[in-house]
């Protein structure tokens, strides 16, 4: 077992929302992230899925500090960033990088290939002259990218080769720990192999540590080690890759594989799926209790009341469910006929009609 | 039933829409040829810009002019060809005949009108029921939907609902003259994957209950397989192959979905097997190529590849194959089947130039 690299404990982060345009006065909050617990081993890749909105980036950006959490603690190497003022974070900020999802947007369009890739380099004070220019064609090699397109702008790639500037830049501090944000899911599905390989020889060369984001849960399952799932700002399970597939024990989890298609007529059809009911509530009033229970098949009175607990199951196996306490619910209910929680779906969907309107006046 | 006794509902022949830009002609369709049969589900897949959209907004008469222009070809609906219709004609069939829900469906929704207005609107264009029953109608087409609540919720704004009700409101829309014809252009793209769950499984219900012929677009390969009888792919304003959905995905005959089946991860599969991507990028699209568009990036291109775009090769079942080695890629595809030996076998004499003979099946 390798050693863990980072580990966080109870991590929030809350987006204050404000009304008034002169006195500022906050009248609620966004609970984008709501108490999230897990470890990340040396080397190890974490995949962490969910639906938009669920918090998956905020989460990530709040580990490596993009956003100061509104509570809670980030062991990093025994560090907690998150207690650590500008000046004392600013040396380990090179050690945790990120890739963004989009390639055209997260590119200065005014800076040449060089200067992007170079730049963490010069901020922290790791190369100059012609050593960051020999650094900085190196990097090009690595990813791919022609060395002789360093004075290129961005404009004049492709969106896999954006990504490649992207990833040139987040690996050219030699960090230990990057947040790969959707790395691909803006790319062309032929491009999307190229980029996935791409992140994992680089995992192997440089040992590198991945938490990996994606609403894509095939990518995710083929990239990552173990796999945590997230919903409404909390973490629904967490288990490696293979287990999360083969026995789900959240029923989010259960419902996000079967709703997942497989690219073969031949399984699909014989593939019984579980439908869930509704949408997404809003994070500025998640659901009682367990937040997921408004959508779960299973759900009864202790499910809106009670919010369970992440839970240890099995070997690196954590589930937040209150079925783990009473199992013999699973048989009483089929979830690919269930229509969810005591209530018409009717019911569940007005709700988050509410919500909707209150997301767009905010 | 066999395909003599059945006329296809849409026949599209060797269409052509190109669009003049200040980078030169773009060529998003340049040539494809496909029917779509009563009652079927067609899938078309490929890449960003390989022409899905331009395609079908051509079948509806839609293409913006200027800049664009369907500069050749046939298409074919009920026998009779769209393109030789006036304007009224095909105003007429839109939302009557053929239906279409796009892709971003708060850009086709008007967010300034209820959503009882947009329903009532396209039935007072083409029925002749009075208010109450238009109101009816549009309030049936919700709940069959599953919107909840139709009767009350019916009178709210598009930003009342949520994405995925939204879209749900775009098929209600799509169905309301229970078109013979439906076009939906990535229907589920923007939505989660539960949602999308939910839309595909109304889309087939729709499908089973009203006998319409869907036309699905979607890059993604697990939404064609769970959903569609036959398959499009195209690459490059081209069609690359046309295939029943299982023979497709079993017994692919062109390098560009060899490539595409190889390069998607699976949520079946996990993480033991390395992916294996198509190298090099997408072209360009204001190349005028005389030759397969694939040919750069294709590891069994030779000279003629570069040449001239490939006649098509036959298969059984209506499978049909726009590659000139269409033959020794079913083959070897049928031989991996058989044996991963004989597979890697064949990969390494193909790379080394050498010219594979075609045992037939
Ligand atoms: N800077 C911010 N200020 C206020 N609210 C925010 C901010 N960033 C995110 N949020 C809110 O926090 C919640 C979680 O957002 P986040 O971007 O983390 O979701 P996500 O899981 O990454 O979604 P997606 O898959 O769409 O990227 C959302 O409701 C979002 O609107
Ligand atoms: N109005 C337009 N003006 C100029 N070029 C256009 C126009 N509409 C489409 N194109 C070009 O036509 C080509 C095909 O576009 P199309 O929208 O059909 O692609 P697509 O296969 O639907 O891609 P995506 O998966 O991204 O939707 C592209 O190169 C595109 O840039
Ligand atoms: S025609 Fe040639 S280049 Fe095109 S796919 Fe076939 S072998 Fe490859
Ligand atoms: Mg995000
Ligand atoms: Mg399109």
């Amino acid at each position: 077992m390798a050693d863990e690299l980072l580990r966080v404990e109870n991590l929030k982060k809350h987006f204050p929302v404000y009304e008034g345009a002169i006195f500022r006065k906050e009248v609620d909050r966004v609970k984008a992230v709501d108490g999230v617990s897990f470890e990340i081993e040396e080397e190890e890749t974490l995949g962490l899925v969910g639906e938009s909105g669920c918090g998956k980036s905020t989460l990530g950006r709040s580990i490596i500090q993009l956003h100061r959490p509104t509570s809670g603690r980030v062991n990093f190497d025994g560090v907690d960033l998150a207690a650590l003022d500008d000046d004392d974070l600013h040396p380990l900020r090179r050690d945790l990088q990120m890739i963004f999802q989009d390639p055209f947007a997260s590119l200065n369009p005014r800076m040449t290939v060089g200067s992007i890739i170079g730049e963490p380099l010069k901020v922290h004070d790791m190369a100059s002259g012609d050593g960051l220019q020999r650094r900085v064609q190196e990097l090009m090699d690595i990813v791919g990218l022609d060395p002789r397109y360093i004075r290129r702008y961005p404009h004049e790639f492709s969106g896999g080769q954006r990504q490649r500037i992207g990833i040139a830049r987040a690996i050219a501090c030699n960090p230990r720990f990057i947040v790969c944000d959707e790395p691909v899911s803006a790319l062309d599905v032929s491009i999307q192999a190229q980029i996935l390989n791409l992140l994992d020889d680089l995992q192997d060369e440089f040992g590198l540590t991945y938490l990996f984001i994606a609403h894509d849960l095939a990518a995710v399952r083929h990239i990552s080690d173990r796999v945590a799932v997230m919903y409404l700002g909390h973490l629904a399970e967490i288990a490696d890759s293979e287990t999360l597939y083969r026995n789900p024990l959240h029923p989010y989890t259960e419902a996000l594989n079967s709703a997942v298609p497989i690219p073969d007529p031949e399984i699909e059809s014989g593939r019984e799926r579980i439908v869930l009911e509704g949408n997404v509530p809003s994070p500025m009033d998640p659901p009682s209790g367990c937040v997921f229970h408004t959508r779960c098949p299973y759900a009864w009175d202790k499910c809106a009341k009670e919010t369970p607990e992440l839970q240890e199951v099995g070997d690196d196996h954590k589930v937040a469910c209150h079925l783990i306490d009473e199992p013999e619910r699973r048989e009483e209910v089929d979830p690919a006929k269930s229509t969810g929680f005591g209530n018409e779906p009717g019911e569940v969907e007005a709700s988050d009609d509410d919500a909707e309107d209150v997301e767009l006046e905010a | 039933m066999t395909d003599e006794q059945t006329q296809p509902l849409l026949e599209v022949r060797n269409l052509k829409t190109h669009f003049e830009t200040d980078e030169g002609t773009v060529r998003a369709v340049d040539g494809i040829d496909y029917e779509v049969r009563r009652g079927e589900v067609l899938g078309i897949v490929g890449e960003s810009g390989s022409g899905k959209s331009v395609s079908q907004i051509s079948v509806l008469r839609l293409i913006p002019t200027p800049p664009g222009k369907i500069v050749d070809g046939e298409i074919l609906f009920n026998g009779e060809d769209l393109l030789e219709k006036s304007d009224e004609e095909i105003r007429q069939m839109r939302g009557n005949q053929i239906s279409m829900i796009w892709q971003d469906p708060m850009s086709s929704l008007n967010p300034f009108l209820r959503i009882s207005r947009q329903l009532t609107e396209t039935l007072e264009v083409h029925t002749d029921l009075d208010s109450d029953e238009t109101r009816e109608r549009a309030i049936e087409m919700l709940e069959m939907v599953g919107i909840p609540a139709a009767r009350e919720r019916i009178d709210q704004y598009p930003h009342q609902f949520s994405g995925g009700m939204r879209q749900r409101v775009m098929i209600a829309m799509a169905l309301l003259c229970r078109p013979e014809l439906l076009i939906a252009d990535e229907p589920t793209t923007a939505l989660d994957v539960t949602i999308q769950a939910q839309i595909l499984e109304l889309i087939k219900d729709l499908r089973d209950d009203f006998d319409t012929s869907v036309v699905i677009i979607t890059h993604d390969l697990g939404v064609v397989a769970g959903m569609a009888d036959r398959i499009v792919v195209m690459y490059g304003g081209r069609v690359m192959e046309e295939a029943p959905a299982k023979r497709l995905f079993h017994q692919p005959a062109h390098p560009y979905t060899v490539g595409l089946l190889k390069s998607v991860p699976r949520i079946d599969r996990g993480r033991e097997k390395r992916l294996v991507p198509i190298e090099g990028s997408p072209p360009d699209p204001t190349d005028d190529n005389p030759g397969c568009p694939f040919a750069e990036r294709c590891r069994w291109a030779v000279d003629k590849c570069h040449e001239e775009f490939p006649e098509p090769v036959e298969f059984e079942d209506g499978q049909r194959s726009y590659c000139w080695r269409a033959e020794e890629v079913y083959a070897s595809e049928l031989g991996a089947k058989a044996s991963p030996e004989h597979q890697a076998d064949i990969e390494e004499r193909v790379e080394s130039g050498e010219r594979i003979d075609t045992p037939r099946t």
